[in-house]
């Protein structure tokens, strides 16, 4: 049984063919491939965001899109959308839920409110950049949260 | 028990394996639901681990082919104890870094939302 769900920055994090706050994670902990899955859906918000690249960013990262999308795949490591979770969501779709990626406050989209609600409905810790989101689902929702990127 | 699909097999062992695992459904209809299945090249050593597990009720171990052991169990009970006996990769390793591939700079995902899509009630 998985026990972490990887959100889509910590996705993007773990196909960049690097070492990143991702890959030091996973060294450092005892985890079996199967221990650590990710969301169909983060799959399409990484991949609408290398389509959004100008092409000398888009050709690699198309490269590592494919081959991260391929791994995961063959580990059965990505998770559908369940009845349950798509009904979570339409929970949290009514919360004031907030992302600062771009250093500036927006509200979390509707994928990442599915992103969200599969790691609630699967049980899993949610592991992933922390965005101001995560602490009011921790408080409304009992998110379970690890930031593998905070020091 | 879970049914796992060949090609996820096929993934985690190799061609061997597989081109093994579909010659014994040939011999016996690929509607079979028993087959023989024996270990060859790298898949043999999964079929070891796999005797060790075998349980009463389980699975029959029916005979030996040669040197090499030979169950009789369904389709789905083979891939049940191919799972069970597989070695897991650590997590680590399936996102390590490939030589192959370029590395990425940073791209950071926007979770804001495109649009917004409403009914009215």
């Amino acid at each position: 049984m998985p026990a972490y769900l990887l959100g889509t920055q910590a996705l993007t994090d773990a196909a960049r063919n690097d070492t990143t706050p991702v890959h030091r994670w996973a060294a450092n902990q005892v985890l079996d491939e199967d221990d650590v899955v990710t969301s169909v859906v983060s799959f399409t918000l990484f991949k609408h965001q290398v389509e959004s690249l100008e092409p000398a960013r888009r050709a690699p990262w198309q490269r590592l899109f494919n081959a991260a999308l391929a791994r995961f795949r063959a580990c059965d490591g990505i998770l559908p959308v369940r009845l349950d979770t798509a009904l979570r969501a339409a929970e949290l779709r009514s919360m004031r839920l907030e992302t600062d990626t771009a250093a500036r406050r927006e509200p979390l989209g509707d994928l990442g409110r599915l992103v969200a609600a599969t790691a609630l409905e699967e049980h899993l810790v949610l592991v992933d950049k922390r965005q101001p989101y995560h602490a009011a689902l921790e408080t409304a929702h009992g998110l379970t949260f690890l930031d593998p990127y905070a020091r | 028990m879970k049914d796992i699909p060949l090609d996820q097999l096929e993934a985690r062992f190799g061609p061997t394996f597989t081109r093994a695992l579909r010659r014994t459904m040939r011999l016996h209809g690929e509607d079979a639901d028993t087959v023989e299945a024996w270990g060859v090249g790298q898949a043999k050593d999964h079929f070891s681990q796999m005797l060790d597990r075998v349980r009463d009720g389980e699975c029959q171990l029916v005979r030996r082919r040669s040197e090499d052991p030979v169950l009789m169990m369904s389709v789905t009970q083979l891939a049940t104890f191919v799972e069970l006996a597989a070695p897991k990769r650590p997590f680590a390793d399936l996102i390590a870094p490939d030589p192959t591939l370029p590395v990425g700079d940073a791209l950071i995902i926007s979770e804001a939302p495109i649009g917004r899509d409403e009914i009215e009630i």
